[in-house]
């Protein structure tokens, strides 16, 4: 599959869906705060991951919702709760998690 | 619509015949699909039912054989009841006569379980257990390696994968069809929520996932049969036969659907059969004490597999040669969510299956692995390793682990305490609620702590009952007529824990615990620790280190039963 997916032209954005990008929620959550320059509002994040669709991302998020990958993530020290907002504690993310999440940040970055 | 289509027939040891669109051969002969041959459908069940051993594959076949199957029922019936100028008719005839919707329905059914990977939901716990690991450890690169939480996510990406291989299904374009199922998979297992209009593919949804739906009507039957009990048989015909599309299903079931599934008054009987046959399966079969014990440990092996997997990644797989490193990246890359572009995806699909795991199992089991190798290179390997070594011996020997065991109302407490409404647990809950189990996985992953619930019948998702008479829709529970399910709904889940220790020799003065002692020696755990390089000393140490922790945890899970603590 390839990674552009849009027609070109105007703003209106039409995805093929036969080029789905199908993103965990995990991966979608920290991949769009690295693509927002690591500092995002969670209503932001919520509505990103209700539109993201509009953009053909798929967003699956099994049966966590995003509450529960903050607190995880926040527990772990990788994202940081300042009043409404997420932080990406960069320096805190692995050598291999840091390539995944730029792939990631990279399929997003028309959706941010 | 069958009969209008080009068809295929498949032998099938519960239906004898499985009609089918031909269409639909395009995405079962795909590699993508077949794999599901290879995964079975109940796990381990097998070490202690040895008939279970049928696959995903013919599950899948039946399911979608049952859901084309219903919709005709529910045609018939619908028209029957509600008459042809009516809402929910009007939608039921759109399924059927329209070939795209009707198609995606049996595909959706076709391709529900695609994501399951080796030992089917045991690899969904083992995620579990490897994220609860992954918090007691506080390792955020072993949190982050993996994404994947459950096997509905990697259906959606399979799923969406193989229909667009395909320029045109049933006569309609890849990308209408993986709309239309995308839609359907939504409904049924996703956060998909209907607007107030009809949507007719709610109904193909409703089959997949209510309380009565052509998933359970499927595997009830087959895993029955090749069990050897007859606990799950009832009659599916009958149950077809009385299933209809009920209009303003929020009246009885609270639910904010414009239509929904449900049978018609004749069919509360057959139903019944159904649901009891349900909760017997769960309770002797699919959560037997010695299944559980096997899956226990088969969860633990592959989570920390997919430990052994992220740490290795890190370092580029050192020591790692052929098929195992073969394996461990693929753990990495499917569970990880990205790459999608690379062709090694469908290979990797292929081999998280049930043959490479069960051979991975017998190479580590006998020493013949280089993960070994790889792990004297890292410095958790020594904290890896024993337990690698147990769980792959446990299971191919066919030993099972001493299993300490708490069930139903007991059971429920805790669990509810740990998952409250959602399906599985999340680390920070189980934190929270066992704090040593934290401790004790940060000491050694020697020691299991699982739970599991099943349904036996929910008030919030009922089964609708339609009189055809008055045209009212009831909830079973409701309407008066069903004993059966005014007893059931007093317990919506039922639930199992179980601890498991690779010891032998170990007394709990705890009351509600309940031991039933393996075959899993002591001393195979000795030899196993210094095959690990463990000294002598250091074994017999960690041994006595392990029965302490046990006792320490026990007695927490009785604290948390008792609310005078």
């Amino acid at each position: 599959m390839c990674l552009t997916r849009y027609t070109l032209g105007d703003d209106a954005v039409t995805p093929m869906l036969s080029q789905l990008h199908v993103v965990y929620l995990r991966d979608f959550l920290l991949g769009y705060l690295a693509a927002k320059g690591g500092l995002v509002s969670i209503e932001e994040l919520r509505e990103a991951i209700s539109k993201a669709e509009e953009y053909g991302i798929v967003v699956a998020a099994g049966h966590w919702s995003l509450e529960d990958e903050i607190e995880l993530l926040e527990h772990m020290g990788v994202v940081e709760r300042i009043d409404g907002s997420l932080r990406l504690v960069w320096e805190k993310l692995p050598r291999l998690a840091r390539k995944k999440i730029e792939k990631v940040s990279h399929v997003l970055t028309r959706l941010a | 619509m069958l009969y209008k289509m080009d068809t295929k027939v498949v032998k099938d040891p519960v239906y004898t015949s499985i009609q089918l669109p031909s269409d639909f051969f395009k995405l079962i002969d795909d590699p993508l699909f077949q794999r599901l041959r290879y995964i079975k459908q109940t796990g381990l069940t097998h070490l202690v039912y040895p008939g279970l051993r049928h696959s995903r594959f013919e599950h899948s076949l039946g399911v979608a054989h049952l859901m084309l199957t219903a919709l005709e029922a529910i045609y018939r019936n619908t028209l029957h009841v509600y008459g042809e100028n009516s809402r929910a008719f009007k939608a039921v005839k759109s399924l059927v006569e329209d070939t795209t919707l009707w198609c995606a329905s049996g595909i959706a059914a076709l391709l529900h379980d695609i994501g399951h990977l080796a030992w089917s939901h045991v690899f969904e716990s083992a995620l579990t257990d490897y994220y609860v690991i992954a918090y007691a450890r506080s390792e955020p690169a072993i949190l982050l390696s993996l994404s994947l939480v459950s096997h509905e996510q990697l259906t959606l990406r399979l799923a969406l994968r193989l229909l667009a291989k395909h320029d045109r299904l049933c006569g309609v374009d890849s990308d209408t069809m993986i709309e239309r199922v995308k839609r359907i998979l939504d409904y049924a297992y996703g956060e998909g929520k209907p607007g107030a209009d009809i949507d007719p593919l709610l109904i193909p949804a409703r089959l997949l996932s209510g309380t009565v739906d052509v998933d359970r009507g499927d595997y009830l039957l087959r895993d029955s049969r090749s069990a050897g009990v007859s606990y799950g048989l009832y009659d599916v015909d009958r149950l077809i036969s009385v299933l209809v599309a009920v209009e303003e299903p929020g009246v009885a079931s609270k639910r904010d659907m414009p239509i929904d599934v449900g049978v018609v008054d004749k069919g509360v009987s057959v139903v019944e059969s159904m649901l009891l046959g349900r909760m017997y399966m769960y309770s002797e079969v699919y959560l037997h004490d010695v299944v559980l014990a096997y899956e226990a440990s088969a969860s633990r092996l592959l989570s920390m597999l997919m430990y052994t997997a992220s740490l290795l990644a890190e370092e580029g797989y050192p020591g790692v040669t052929g098929f195992e490193r073969k394996l461990l990246e693929c753990m990495t890359l499917l569970l990880s969510g990205v790459d999608e572009e690379r062709p090694e995806l469908d290979e990797c699909a292929r081999i998280l299956t049930d043959p490479a795991i069960e051979t991975m199992a017998e190479l580590l089991a006998f020493n013949y692995s280089s993960i070994y190798n790889g792990l004297l290179r890292i410095e958790q390997g020594k904290w890896i390793c024993p337990a690698l070594y147990t769980y792959s011996r446990i299971l191919t020997a066919r030993q099972h682990p001493t299993g300490i065991y708490l069930s139903g109302r007991l059971a429920n407490t805790v669990v509810t305490r740990i998952s409250g409404p959602r399906k599985g647990p999340r680390p920070q809950d189980v934190a929270k609620i066992l704090p040593t189990y934290i401790e004790v996985l940060h000491e050694s992953p020697l020691i299991t702590f699982g739970y599991t619930s099943y349904p036996i019948y929910s008030k919030n998702d009922p089964v609708l009952v339609l009189n055809r008479r008055t045209k009212r829709v009831y909830a079973l529970h409701e309407l008066g007529l069903s004993p059966t399910a005014e007893l059931l709904s007093n317990v919506s889940t039922w639930s199992k824990i179980v601890i498991t220790i690779p010891v032998d020799t170990i007394s709990t003065p705890h009351t509600s615990l309940r031991i039933r002692r393996g075959k899993f020696a002591e001393k195979e755990l000795m030899h196993n620790l210094q095959l690990c390089g463990y000294s002598l000393d250091e074994a017999s140490r960690e041994v006595a280190k392990i029965k302490e922790i046990l006792g320490e945890l026990l007695t927490e899970i009785e604290v948390t039963l008792n609310p005078l603590y």
